[in-house]
């Protein structure tokens, strides 16, 4: 038998979705610790997760999705401080106080206590282009979570959240379990939320 | 009020991932096998239809690479071919297998799983009623097209011969809409008749037991709803996808089974006539509902409430809901008269061959079932129908 009719495919890329997932990790990164400070309801649910607390939400298989090319070119602090987009994972920590930190995309030295991975780059794009809502991803079983499952539940209700500051009424009703009615958040909070979020998370 | 069996064995295999996105998932599946090289079996009829094209592009941007695309399967799984595919397994350092297709594509998968992972030339030792010794290499089924019934279950045809064996269950069957579309309709009519008889047959066999009612209410469920509309339809992807994942489950709940008249006689038939099983089936299944009408065989109520739901179910008679529900069995069937008309092969069979089946089916039963109650359907079933 010629074993070579019966070539080796080796998997393509996808690198537009990449770029896509990677801006929209790194948007909602930046915004969540500056959403924690300003608003109640997710202050309280990051008091419920322990103090020197690591996470991510990635996609998986961390092999296929190396940092960005031009990582190797940036400064020291803009990778560390996650100031560019470059990588498929978004790490979050809390420190010793409370405060949460957005640590970029770089896995490399750090030790994570929480860990929710996409199972592959499509399972992700249905969260994030919204085709999905996340809690539905997540009974959909898209995600795997290693640690603790009451910490993930935590941060789905979190991102949930901040997805209704992020997004336009119309993109966040299809994104989250259930938009809040206006006495549970009241237009003007929504709004001055949303632009000091917009302005403190993306201003450097 | 559900009895409860003295006792009972169920093997609760495969794992059915359904939906959008499914095949996504196989990389992620397969690294839970610690398996990263996969084997791909299909047969050229598929590959025609630009399916493995579609299938290919499910690992993007994963680290899994295909081992190779062996794309010669036909209507037949031999050893020959078996064996050419287990070289190429070995020469590419594969470690697990993926079956794209249906019925010969999933038994070669299965004959090649068993040539690599007890590293054998032949499966003389495992026919002759040896069960493989070590546990196989993962194995995924992604059903494409039609369902013979088997797929999803332990067991195998290998050049006319069977083979049954836990082992050979599928790791996972993966089902998702741009690949389990229907080709034609008569492809969905068979997998559909298929699988209302292997539930049906599930949930009436003697020794059921609760965990095969719980796949087979579904699966019947399922079939009432989309078999009649989708089975003209192949291209209603969302008929399409009930009716696989009706298949998957009838076929699960069927092997933990004893298998009923209607299979038994398809099965013998199928073997000395060549004609597929699911056109067999079509005129099999009318007939065995008809003995039972005849015989007034009791028929336990949940299945009138899988076929008919809840309201109709609440609205018969205790005594007629098993009869209810032989009606609406028979309605089913005839719904796909149109999709799959009686053949004119089964009404020429020779009455010698009847007796060879019957006497076949009866022995297979292990006496559930006697020569004579197997010839009298098999004759009601090939009788030609006055037009």
């Amino acid at each position: 038998m010629n074993i070579n009719k019966y070539p080796e495919v080796k998997p393509g890329r996808k690198p537009l979705k990449r770029i896509y997932l990677a801006i929209m990790l790194w948007t909602v990164g930046k915004a969540i610790p500056v959403a924690a400070k300003v608003d109640p309801e997710i202050k309280k649910e990051f008091e419920k997760l322990p103090k020197n607390f690591t996470l991510r939400l990635m996609v998986q298989p961390e092999r296929a999705f190396p940092l960005f090319f031009y990582t190797k070119m940036l400064p020291g602090f803009v990778v560390k401080n996650g100031m560019l987009p470059y990588g498929l994972q978004m790490i979050l920590h809390i420190d010793a106080q409370g405060k949460v930190h957005y640590q970029g995309a770089d896995p490399r030295g750090k030790k994570f206590d929480l860990s929710m991975a996409f199972k592959n780059l499509e399972a992700a794009m249905m969260i994030f282009s919204f085709r999905e809502s996340t809690p539905t991803g997540y009974a959909h079983d898209r995600f795997v979570v290693e640690g603790y499952l009451p910490c993930a539940t935590t941060f789905m209700r979190v991102l949930d959240i901040v997805q209704v500051y992020l997004l336009p009424k119309i993109i966040a009703k299809r994104a989250v379990k259930r938009y809040p009615k206006w006495f549970e958040m009241p237009p003007w909070r929504k709004h001055i939320n949303r632009i000091i979020i917009y302005l403190r998370a993306f201003t450097f | 009020m559900m009895p409860m069996p003295d006792y009972y064995e169920f093997l609760n295999y495969p794992k059915i991932v359904s939906g959008q996105f499914a095949l996504e998932n196989i990389p992620s599946e397969l690294d839970g096998y610690h398996a990263q090289k996969p084997l791909v079996i299909t047969s050229k009829s598929i590959v025609q239809r630009g399916l493995t094209k579609q299938f290919v592009k499910a690992f993007y941007d994963s680290t899994v690479v295909l081992g190779g695309i062996y794309d010669e399967v036909r209507d037949y799984a031999g050893i020959s071919q078996a064996r050419e595919a287990a070289q190429l397994y070995k020469a590419r350092g594969c470690d697990a297998l993926i079956a794209l297709g249906n019925g010969p594509v999933v038994d070669l998968a299965k004959a090649v799983n068993i040539l690599v992972s007890e590293n054998l030339d032949h499966l003389g030792p495992h026919f002759d009623g040896a069960a493989p010794a070590r546990p196989l290499k993962p194995l995924i089924v992604v059903p494409a097209c039609s369902f013979n019934g088997w797929e999803a279950t332990h067991a195998m045809t290998v050049d006319n011969r069977r083979l049954v064996a836990d082992a050979l269950y599928p790791a996972a069957v993966f089902i998702d809409e741009r690949i389990t579309i229907g080709c034609c309709p008569e492809c969905l009519a068979e997998t559909g008749i298929i699988a209302l008889a292997q539930a049906f047959e599930a949930m009436t066999a003697d020794g059921h037991n609760p965990m095969i009612d719980a796949l087979a209410h579904p699966a019947l469920n399922l079939l009432a709803q989309h078999l009649a509309n989708g089975a003209p339809r192949p291209s209603d992807s969302s008929a399409c996808m009930a009716l696989a994942n009706a298949a998957t489950m009838a076929a699960a709940a069927f092997c933990n089974a004893p298998p009923g008249m209607a299979h038994l006689l398809t099965e013998a038939l199928g073997r000395a006539t060549g004609i597929a099983p699911g056109k067999l089936m079509a005129i099999i299944l009318p007939a065995v509902i008809d003995m039972l009408q005849e015989q007034r065989t009791p028929i336990k109520d949940d299945v009138l409430l899988a076929l008919a739901g809840l309201e109709q179910f609440a609205t018969s008679a205790g005594p007629d809901r098993g009869r209810s529900s032989l009606r609406i069995m028979l309605t089913l069937v005839d719904s796909l008269k149109k999709t799959l008309p009686a053949l004119r092969e089964a009404f020429q069979i020779q009455r010698h061959l009847l007796d060879q089946v019957a006497h076949e089916a009866a022995g297979n039963s292990a006496g559930r079932f006697t020569v004579p109650q197997c010839l009298t359907v098999l004759t009601q079933a090939i009788q030609e129908p006055a037009s």
